[in-house]
Order: structure tokens, then C-alpha cells, then sequence
């Protein structure tokens, strides 16, 4: 499915228009950072209600380094290694009380509400409210050999690249011991404990992937939209990549990359129709499917289809 | 800026109000393990619809005790449609349904409203010579009122047959339904009366501050801060949280700007967990 999935993006990469390309390469991102979240709370079942924090820091660091024409190859390590001691510290204080979903969650929320105030305020390194404008497309330079992506047909091909390579890393890690630790974890973590496990640990790691995708996920945005603002660092995305993991169904990773790809691509082209009611309308439809479908899109579908499956064999 | 006797009267104002808001989020978290993120959406339409009953002309202090019950009645239509599906089904799905139901209700209230802020007079207008000091007095009569409705809860819920099987439910729901507690109807009750105590405070607080279809969501933060800075053991501990929070806030905010004081306490609550994850106030 994931090999098929590359090969659809490649071949619309050859075909479709240039800005439909930015599209989305956008709604990818969105997609990535969703499987990130899906990651940390589908299969470790820690609940990040700040996980925008690294989304917004990859992107102003980025953006602020790439309009200091800073070489990427060196701002990206940066941004990582920024996000992940930042995802470090709040993992230790949030995670000390045991079994407790609300506290790390919580912090996180507060948290993220503070940065973006700093980054509204702060207003000589990110431009106040407005945010980093023009943020130029990155080139690579490799000991004299430049690798420019400016041209969004490039950028796309760039962006497909590490997404898919980082949507694959995730696939791999939650197949291994590592992986079936945190389902372990999620179920019961004093059991995890006498098998040998630390679990804040085992937490903090998982807190430090997240956080790192989210950054790097960050990254990408920022150099197709030119633009940081301090509403990446919102509660509203946050909560929106939560929204995404819930409706694709948790622990199965292509779920909320499919659901965010699909709310990102009819975002963009329905919220300029309907532009005061699109939230609302949006607002309602996800109480609903709460309610309605607890196990996601997908499972709802999956259950209808077994539905079908068994009258069928009734009825043969 | 210097600091006087205004800035403790200011701190202690924003003390009581974020109380109250905290205690009504505490009644719906502790008892029913529900992160209700329309808390603050709660607020906001407590403030809205002492906007409307004024502009009908009814005397503020009527329009607040209005507001309330509205409120209240919101919070019970939400219980009985949403939020009682959800119990079983745990953290995420419930969270996610009282924020989506926070987004209905901020774009409803933009809609009808539009996105621009709105104000109510204040109804007390006379000022309070306090050691020197001119103060507005419905600054103080709202102090005073927080006070009051912090008593009351903290009584009713300590001396009262409703208080008793709220604390019981609270303390281990399977054993208060053995006992033959319908903990359905206490989990309504629970969630009405918090949605009332959140309506009630941003009824309140109208007059003083901006109202914004997004103003919610500053007080839900700042109540979950003061939760889990607190902690959840009681409701002590809760105004214990709001001591921290508002009064750290509002102290700061007399020496630098909102961001800074905001960052400042972000800082105190990350030491404070540091040395005790479950908050100061906990016994453990």
C-alpha cells in the first residue's frame, strides 16, 4: 500500500499543475505530522495536546534561517536538536506523575499558548503577528554543489521523499521490540516496568520522535507557504492534528495521514466558498463522528463492509 | 510602575474569579475524568448572554443570575447529547467532542455576534477610598462574590446529601453505584452545575474585561494550569492552584508585559512540578 501510495505521488508529480503541487505537498506535511501524533497517542497512548509546539518552532527556525540565507544542512540538525531537548524537558516534568494521561498533555497545552504569545511578542526575531514573511525555498549546497528546489515541481519531489521516508521509519519502529514495547505501555505500565522497562524512558523517547517529525514536518510547511505565523504554534492545530488521529483511527498510522491529507486538500478548496460557516460545519461533523464512529472513519467503513460481507453469505 | 495596594487588590480579584471558573472545571474533571475544553466556551457565553439580557434592559445583577441558568441549560443539553456517549469510550473522544462543541459554540456566537468584541456597562460605577486608594468598587463587590460562591459550593458540598454523593461518586464510582446511586444523574448534575459556575463567572467578569467570541480559551488553559499546578485532591487545593496562577500573573504583569508574566508563570508551574508532580497542594 505504502509502495503504491509513492508511485501515485510520483506520477502526479509529473502531471499535475504547479500549484496543485504545492497543494499537496502542504497536505502531506499535514499528513506526516498527523502519523507522528498517531505514533506518540495511537500506539504509546500519550496525548499530546501541544505536539503544534515543534510543528511552529521547526518552522520559525527554519524560516528565520533560510531568510539569513543559513545553509540548511546545518538548520535542519539545529531545529532537530532544538525541538528535541525542548521535547526533553517538558517530557521529564510531565511524565514524572505515573499513569497520568491529563498532566503531560496539559503542560503541553500551556505551553504551546505561551510560545505563541512569544512569538507574537517577540516581534524584532519573528515579526510580531504577521510572522516571517517571504521565507525563500531552500538551496543545498554539498562542498560546491548546489541542489536548488526553488521550482515547486522539485520542492514536491523533495517533500514526497522525506515524508515517505519518515512515514516508513515510523511503520518499521512500531514493528519492533521498541514498538510493542509502547502498546505494552499503553495497556499497562507496570508491566512494562517488571519486564525491564523504565517507562518514563520509554515516554520521553517516544515524546523526542514526535517532537522531531513535528519539527521536521515544521520545516517543510514553512518553505512552500514563505510564511511563519504564531498561529502554527496554536492550541487549534494541535487539537486539529488529534481530530485527524481520531477520525483515521489510532494505531494504524495511514489512517490520520489519509484523513489529514483529505481535511487539508478540501480545506483549502472549500474554505474560501463558505468561508464563516466552514468551522462551524466542521465543528459539528466531528462531534458527530465521535459519537457515531469511536474507532475512526476507517473502522466505521470496515464494519460496514463485514456487514455487507455477512448478508451476502446469509443470503448465498 | 509601582506597587501598592491596587496591585494586591487587582491580584486578589483575579485570584477569585479564576477560582471560581477552576472550581466548576474541577467538579467536571474530578468526577467524571472528563477534559472538558468547552469550559472556557462556557465563560465566553456566560459573558454573551449578559450582553444580550442588559441590552433588553434587565437590571445587570438579574441578567447574571440569567445568565447562569442559560448556561446551565447549555451545559445540559451537551451532557445528554455528547458527553454521556463518551464515558466509556475515554480521555481522547471526550476531549475532542468538548472542543469540537467549543468550536460550534465560538463560530454560532461569531455568527450572530460578529468577530468584533462586545462590553456591558459596569453596573456599580462608585469608586472605594481603601487605605487612600480610589477603587472601583464593583471590583471589590466582585471579589466578595467570589468569595461567597466559593463558601457555598465548598459547603455544599461538605454538609449537604448532594455534596455527599458528588464526593462519592468522585471518590470510586463503581462502589456508589453498588450503593444504589444513580451516578447518571450525579454525572449530569456535576456537569450542569459546572457549566453554571463557568457561565455565572464570565457573567461576572463581563463588565471588566474584553468580551471576544474567542475569549474562552485563556480561561481554559489557565484553569487546567491551575488544576494540575494545584492539584485535584480537593477543592482547596484548586484555589490553592488559582493563589498561584492569577496571583503570580497578575503580580508580574505589574513589572512587565502580559507575554512575560505569562512566561514567568509557565516557568514557577514547570519548577513547582518539578519538585511536586502532583502538585503543591496534594497531600501525597
Amino acid at each position: 500500500m505504502l509502495i503504491g501510495l509513492l508511485i501515485l505521488f510520483l506520477i502526479v508529480g509529473f502531471v499535475a499543475p504547479e500549484y496543485l503541487l504545492d497543494l499537496l505537498a502542504t497536505a502531506v506535511i499535514f499528513g506526516v505530522f498527523a502519523a507522528s501524533a498517531d505514533f506518540s497517542y495511537g500506539y504509546a497512548g500519550i496525548m499530546n495536546l501541544g505536539s503544534a509546539l515543534y510543528f511552529g518552532l521547526g518552522a520559525y527556525i527554519m524560516g528565520y534561517g533560510l531568510k539569513a540565507s543559513a545553509n540548511p544542512f546545518l538548520l535542519i540538525p539545529s531545529a532537530l536538536i532544538v525541538s528535541i531537548i525542548l521535547s526533553l524537558v517538558i517530557g521529564y516534568v510531565g511524565f514524572r506523575v505515573k499513569a497520568s494521561q491529563t498532566h503531560f498533555g496539559l503542560i503541553g497545552l500551556a505551553i504551546t499558548l505561551g510560545f505563541e504569545q512569544l512569538a507574537i511578542s517577540l516581534y524584532g526575531l519573528t515579526g510580531g503577528s504577521n510572522g516571517i514573511t517571504n521565507v525563500p525555498r531552500p538551496v543545498f549546497s554539498f562542498f560546491g554543489l548546489d541542489l536548488d528546489l526553488s521550482s515547486p515541481t522539485l520542492y514536491y519531489f523533495y517533500v514526497i521523499v522525506v515524508s515517505m521516508g519518515i512515514f516508513f521509519i515510523l511503520w518499521r519502529l512500531v514493528n519492533t521490540d521498541f514498538g510493542r514495547a509502547l502498546q505494552a505501555l499503553r495497556h499497562d505500565e507496570t508491566k512494562l516496568e517488571t519486564m525491564g522497562y523504565h517507562p518514563l524512558k520509554v515516554k520521553m523517547t517516544v515524546n523526542a520522535i514526535t517532537a522531531a517529525i513535528a519539527s521536521l514536518a515544521g520545516m517543510l510547511l514553512v518553505c512552500i507557504s514563505g510564511i511563519a505565523y504564531p498561529s502554527l504554534f496554536g492550541v487549534g492545530l494541535s487539537m486539529s492534528v488529534l481530530i485527524w488521529v481520531a477520525l483515521g483511527g489510532t494505531g494504524s498510522l495511514i489512517g490520520p495521514f489519509i484523513i489529514a491529507m483529505i481535511l487539508k486538500l478540501s480545506e483549502s478548496m472549500l474554505s474560501s466558498t463558505f468561508e464563516n460557516s466552514y468551522t462551524l460545519i466542521i465543528g459539528l461533523v466531528f462531534v458527530i463522528m465521535v459519537i457515531v464512529a469511536p474507532t475512526g472513519v476507517f473502522g466505521i467503513g470496515k464494519k460496514i463492509f463485514q456487514y455487507i460481507k455477512r448478508t451476502e453469505v446469509e443470503q448465498s | 510602575m509601582g506597587f501598592g495596594i491596587e496591585n494586591v487588590l487587582n491580584i486578589i480579584t483575579a485570584i477569585g474569579v479564576l477560582a471560581v471558573v477552576t472550581v466548576g472545571l474541577y467538579i467536571i474533571l474530578g468526577l467524571m475524568q472528563v477534559i472538558n475544553m468547552a469550559h472556557g466556551d462556557m465563560v465566553m457565553l456566560g459573558a454573551y448572554s449578559v450582553v444580550t439580557f442588559t441590552k433588553m434592559g434587565i437590571n445587570y445583577w438579574l441578567a447574571a443570575l440569567f445568565s447562569a441558568f442559560f448556561v446551565a441549560l447549555v451545559g445540559a443539553i451537551v451532557e445528554l447529547c455528547v458527553v454521556q456517549f463518551l464515558y466509556k469510550t475515554g480521555n481522547l473522544s471526550t476531549m475532542l467532542a468538548t472542543w469540537g462543541i467549543g468550536i460550534v459554540l465560538q463560530q454560532t456566537i461569531k455568527l450572530i455576534f460578529g468577530p468584533q468584541g462586545e462590553f456591558v456597562d459596569v453596573p456599580v460605577t462608585s469608586m472605594i477610598n481603601i487605605m487612600g486608594i480610589e477603587y472601583p468598587a464593583y471590583r471589590l463587590i466582585l471579589f466578595l462574590l467570589c468569595v461567597v460562591i466559593l463558601v457555598g459550593i465548598f459547603f455544599i458540598l461538605k454538609k449537604t446529601k448532594a455534596g455527599l454523593l458528588v464526593r462519592t461518586t468522585m471518590d470510586n464510582r463503581i462502589m456508589a453505584q453498588a450503593m444504589g446511586i444513580n451516578t447518571k444523574n450525579v454525572y449530569l448534575f456535576g456537569f450542569i452545575s459546572g457549566s453554571a459556575l463557568a457561565g455565572l463567572a464570565g457573567a461576572l467578569i463581563a463588565p471588566i474585561t474584553n468580551i471576544s467570541p474567542l475569549m474562552g480559551l485563556d480561561y481554559v488553559t489557565k484553569s487546567f494550569l491551575v488544576v494540575i499546578s494545584g492539584g485535584v485532591d480537593s477543592m482547596l487545593s484548586t484555589i490553592g492552584g488559582s493563589f498561584i496562577i492569577a496571583g503570580f500573573q497578575t503580580f508580574f504583569n505589574g513589572f512587565m508585559g502580559a507575554t512575560n508574566s505569562w512566561m514567568t508563570v509557565l516557568v514557577i508551574v514547570i519548577i513547582a512540578l518539578w519538585v511536586r508532580p502532583r502538585g503543591v497542594f496534594s497531600k501525597k
